[in-house]
Formats: structure tokens, C-alpha cells, sequence
């Protein structure tokens, strides 16, 4: 909280000398997570399993995030406060293998999903400037405030497989650092006209010190739509 | 700029929201399923006649209660019934038991250990891949390390002759361990499909007892999961195991996993934990497993209570007991959902303890 606090009071000053201020909305859609992990061997943190995992696993599902969105300009470099929610329900999963007998690894699927909500600084710079469509690059530090109640864990033995064996699992969530409040680090590249804009993210998270260096990230699309308030102009407009 | 307003109040409505959260009770340990087992600590004869043997059990009964997360409980209620002798004709002449008293005791003076525990890696004629399909004892076993109390020190060790280890005893951790550690968790894993071979268990015992011989710990032992003969291709034998372990004060400990009788070798099962003061597990199905291991810390320490069983044993004429004398109890566990009662083989001797 007093992160957020601390932002906003950083973020005002911006206003304050910015050249436009923009409200509006911004939505994140579908997920193709990478996760790595530093060993190819994972201790369950409630089970006594351990499991052999691919160090590099990709998986595609169904994520939303939308959020209320207030950008600063000043020329060709903006600042965005993005606040918002995001929920990723269709589950990020990960192929786990146990060994058992006959030389043979059984293999099971943990489908974890997870909910929160996201508050996004972002520093956003026009790499064109083109009349119609200009071409941007973004960088940002999206925190993570995760609605614990609502994460969830299933292990199932197909990776389509809805019906889980257990529920109420923590073979990865933790395994993740998916149980505390966490940053992120955001790279984007996109175009933007006039009201609208649409890119690709990509959105990493960055450890603490009590994760288990198992690392986390997705891409995922944006689609940003301000409002231009022509009354909010102050100054002279710095145009190229 | 009345609709800046409105935004504004969206803006810090959801603002408000971002100081709530839930917090979410964490997640119950996952135990693997559990089945009620029996732990024989000693089997005793007293009196031992031709016809006429006086014997007393100790025996502590460990449930597996899968609805709780607790690793170990006792059996506190079982009532004397629950311990049944079954009568026989033996060569046209009776086999009865008479049970004098059954006691409910306990001796808890918790003491550090060391322990070494020896996996049997032979698959021939019987191996892990028969009987624990699911690798029960992987989960059993880095059970026990996760909850290790540091009351004990641990070794943790395959043996197999000519099979896929580097020697006849390959460690999973080269220094004892107080507590879980990853590098032996790993190596145990490893184990896992490491079967193969012969059982080299009087050679690989020998060689376990010399290194733990100038361990200077009063409670040594040594934890076998045993489930085939010896190979008879070694230089030990029983005889000389057992009598290398009353000389380095170290009990051996036998939990013993097998599918099919005929391979067993009987003698050698009881005889190990019988004359060196071990205890004897004999497990009927491989989900006794989780029970004993997650239990077994308790166990080494001393802080399990027992039922003291005192039985005469009459045999008629002309049949007459020898030197040694095989025979068995079951324990009918109360109200148990999941496993009606457990048979535990034993042996009694005339010379007890030599």
C-alpha cells in the first residue's frame, strides 16, 4: 500500500508539469506464459512428492486484465497509471513427472490459477511520429497485489483434463512465489492512433528473496482506448 | 470536467479496494494414503519347555488416520480381544494359546539416534517395481526427513549386488543429516529407478555396521526395507551379521515388504531385529509404509507406547517344541475404515537373545 501511496505522490508532480492528461481504459487479453526453472528437479512444498519438470515449460490460457488508465505526455514520452484487475482463470500449468516403477515417469498436470489486482506505472516513448499510426515502446513495474482467497490449484493427469485429482493443491504455487504481493517488470511494443492503441506485453516477475528463483512471465495483448481532453491542454502543445 | 469528477470517484473507489485482501488459510500437507500397521519391538520366552513355551510381546500399534494431518497416532484403546491367537492341529496334536494379560505401557525416555537407513535395490526375485508400483516409499521416506524432530542423525543408503548402483551400498548422503536436506532427497529420488541385481544384505549389513562401528551414539541402528533373501554370493552371513551387531551395540531394524511367501527367508527376517534388539514391521500392503516412516522418528526415540502381551503357549503329545519355535498374532484394529487387522509373524527361542 504505501508503494502505491508513494507513486501517486511522485506521479502527481507529473501532472503537474505534463503537457496532456488522459484518462481511459486499458485491457489485457490471453496469456502465453514461460516458466523456467533453475533446476530440473522440484521439491512440493505441502506433499512429499518431488517432481522432474522441463526447465523451459510454455502454456497458453485465457487471461483478462482491465484496468482505468491515466497518461501524462510531454511530447513524445508519456506516463501511464494504470489500476486494475486481473484474473487468470484458465490456469498456468506445468507438466510435472514422478517417477515410479519399470524405469517409467508418471506424469501430472498442475493448473494453477490466480487473481488480483494490478496497479502499473508505465514510461511510454513514441519511436514514430507519424500522423496516423505511431509506433511506441513501453516500460513499466506492474505490482501485484494477489486476492490469496481466490488462487487456486489443481493436479490432474491430462493437461485438458477439468476434473482434478485434489483440490486446494500447493505444489506450484508456491514453487512460483505466487502466495505474497509481487512486481513485475513490463517491456511493450505497439502502435498507437489517435484514441487507440494495441501492442504485445511482456510481463516478468520479479522474485524476492524468499522465492525459490523459479522464474515467471507471460505475453500477452494490449488494447488502450483515452479519452482526449482538448481542455486539459496546458502551456504551449510541444509538437514535432 | 464533470466527468473528470466521476472518474475520479471510479478512480479512488478502486484505489479503496486495493487495501482489502483476503488472506488464504494455507494449504493442508498432502500425505499419501495410510494404512494401520503393528510394530513388534520384542518377542520374548521366558519359559521355554518341550512342551510348554511362557512369552511375552511388545508390541506398539500405529494408525493410519488419512482424515488428519498428523503423521502418527497410536492405537490407545484396543481391548484384549483385539490380539488373537488362532489354535491349530499340529501332526494330529493340539497348538493352543492362553493369553495371561494384556497391558497397555509405555517407557518414553527419548533418546538421540543414529540410524542408518538401507533400501533393498535387488529385483530378483522380487523388486520395488512389483510391489510399489506408485513409489509409496519415496514419498514415506523424504516424509521422515521433513519431519525429522533433530533428535537423530541420519544415513540413507540403496544396496543391490551387480544391479544399477555404483557399489553393493550406494549412500545418499555421504555425512549423517539432522534435518531435510535437498541433495540426499534428490540422490534418494534417483533410487527410484535404480532397481536390479541380486540382495547382497549380509555383506552390505557387514560393511554398514564397520563404518558405524566408532560412532560413539548409545542408540544406533540400523533400518532395513527388505524384501528379498540373500543372494548367498557374499563372504557374510547372518550369523556373523548378528553377532558383529551385538558387538557394536547396534540393533538392526527389519521392515519387511514382500508379494509372494516363497520367497521369503523367514529366519533371517526375525532372527536380525529378534537377536540384535531391533524391531520387526512386517507389511501386509505397501500404504503401510507412509504410517511407519512418518512414525518412525517417534519410534527411534523411544516415544511410542506398547501393549505388553503375556501368552503360554501349550503344544501335545508327542509333539514336542525345539530350539526355536515360529508362529504368529493378528491385531484386529477397532473401528478402523480402512484395514480390519494385520498378521505379525514371530519367532520365539530357547535361548533367547544369544
Amino acid at each position: 500500500m504505501r508503494k502505491i501511496i508513494l507513486f501517486f505522490l511522485v506521479f502527481s508532480q507529473f501532472i503537474a508539469v505534463g503537457q496532456r492528461l488522459n484518462f481511459g481504459l486499458s485491457f489485457n487479453l490471453m496469456s502465453l506464459y514461460h516458466s523456467y526453472f533453475k533446476e530440473d528437479v522440484v521439491f512440493a512444498k505441502h506433499s512429499y512428492r518431488a517432481y522432474y519438470v522441463n526447465k523451459n515449460q510454455f502454456s497458453f490460457g485465457t487471461s483478462f486484465q482491465y484496468s482505468f488508465l491515466t497518461n501524462v505526455d510531454f511530447g513524445r514520452y508519456s506516463v501511464s497509471a494504470e489500476l486494475g484487475y486481473f484474473t487468470q482463470s484458465d490456469g498456468l500449468k506445468t507438466k510435472l513427472s514422478y517417477p515410479i516403477a519399470n524405469n517409467d515417469l508418471y506424469d501430472f498436470y498442475s493448473k494453477v490459477s490466480y487473481m488480483g489486482y494490478q496497479f502499473s506505472p508505465v514510461f511510454n516513448y513514441l519511436l514514430t511520429n507519424k500522423r496516423q499510426l505511431r509506433l511506441y515502446g513501453e516500460i513499466g513495474f506492474p505490482y501485484m497485489l494477489l486476492n490469496e482467497s481466490l488462487s487456486r490449484e489443481k493436479i490432474a493427469s491430462g493437461p485438458k483434463s477439468d476434473a482434478g485429482y485434489w483440490s486446494n493443491q500447493d505444489e506450484m504455487l508456491t514453487e512460483y512465489g505466487l502466495k505474497h504481493d509481487y512486481f513485475n517488470v513490463l517491456l511493450g511494443v505497439g502502435y498507437k492512433m489517435s484514441i487507440l492503441s494495441f501492442g504485445v506485453r511482456y510481463i516478468h516477475k520479479i522474485n524476492s528473496r524468499s522465492d525459490t528463483g523459479t522464474s515467471l512471465g507471460y505475453l500477452t495483448l494490449n488494447i488502450s482506448v483515452s479519452a482526449n481532453f482538448s481542455k486539459l491542454k496546458k502551456h504551449n502543445i510541444y509538437i514535432e | 470536467m464533470k466527468y473528470r469528477r466521476t472518474y475520479y470517484v471510479f478512480y479512488f473507489i478502486l484505489l479503496f479496494f486495493l487495501a482489502v485482501s483476503c488472506r488464504k488459510k494455507e494449504a493442508d500437507t498432502q500425505l499419501p494414503w495410510r494404512y494401520d500397521v503393528p510394530v513388534l519391538y520384542s518377542a520374548d520366552a521366558y519359559d521355554y519347555t518341550l512342551r510348554q513355551i511362557d512369552f511375552q510381546l511388545k508390541l506398539a500399534v500405529l494408525r493410519g488416520n488419512n482424515k488428519t494431518e498428523e503423521a502418527i497416532e497410536e492405537y490407545i484403546n484396543i481391548s484384549d480381544t483385539s490380539f488373537k491367537f488362532e489354535d491349530y492341529i499340529f501332526n494330529g496334536g493340539w497348538v493352543r494359546f492362553m493369553k495371561n494379560s494384556v497391558s497397555y505401557e509405555g517407557n518414553i525416555v527419548a533418546v538421540p539416534y543414529f540410524t542408518s537407513i538401507m533400501l533393498d535395490q535387488s529385483a530378483i526375485p522380487e523388486s520395488f517395481d512389483i510391489n510399489d508400483k506408485m513409489n509409496q516409499r519415496y514419498q514415506a521416506i523424504n516424509g521422515f526427513l521433513n519431519r525429522l524432530s533433530g533428535d537423530g542423525e541420519v544415513l540413507i543408503s540403496g544396496f543391490a549386488r551387480n544391479g544399477k548402483l555404483s557399489g553393493n551400498i550406494e549412500f545418499c548422503n555421504s555425512d549423517p543429516i539432522l534435518t531435510w536436506d535437498k541433495a540426499t532427497a534428490l540422490n534418494l529420488l534417483e533410487l527410484t529407478h535404480k532397481t536390479g541385481g541380486t540382495s547382497c544384505l549380509f555383506d552390505a549389513l557387514n560393511d554398514m555396521l564397520d563404518y558405524m562401528g566408532n560412532i560413539p551414539v548409545q542408540n544406533k541402528s540400523i533400518v532395513v526395507l527388505l524384501m528379498n533373501k540373500d543372494d548367498s554370493l557374499g563372504t557374510s552371513t547372518l550369523e556373523s551379521v548378528i553377532q558383529k551387531a551385538k558387538a557394536n551395540n547396534t540393533k538392526i531394524n527389519v521392515i519387511w515388504l514382500i508379494d509372494n511367501w516363497n520367497y521369503v527367508d523367514f529366519t533371517t527376517f526375525t532372527e536380525l531385529p529378534a537377536r540384535t534388539g531391533g524391531f520387526l514391521i512386517y507389511m501386509g500392503d505397501i500404504y503401510q509404509v507412509s504410517t511407519i516412516f512418518y512414525g518412525l522418528d517417534k519410534i527411534l526415540t523411544n516415544k511410542v507406547n506398547y501393549y505388553k502381551l503375556d501368552v503360554k503357549l501349550t503344544i501335545d503329545s508327542p509333539n514336542y517344541f525345539l530350539d526355536s519355535y515360529r508362529t504368529g498374532v493378528k491385531i484386529y484394529y477397532p473401528n478402523s475404515s480402512y484395514y480390519k487387522w494385520s498378521f505379525i509373524p514371530f519367532k520365539l527361542f530357547k535361548n533367547a537373545r544369544d
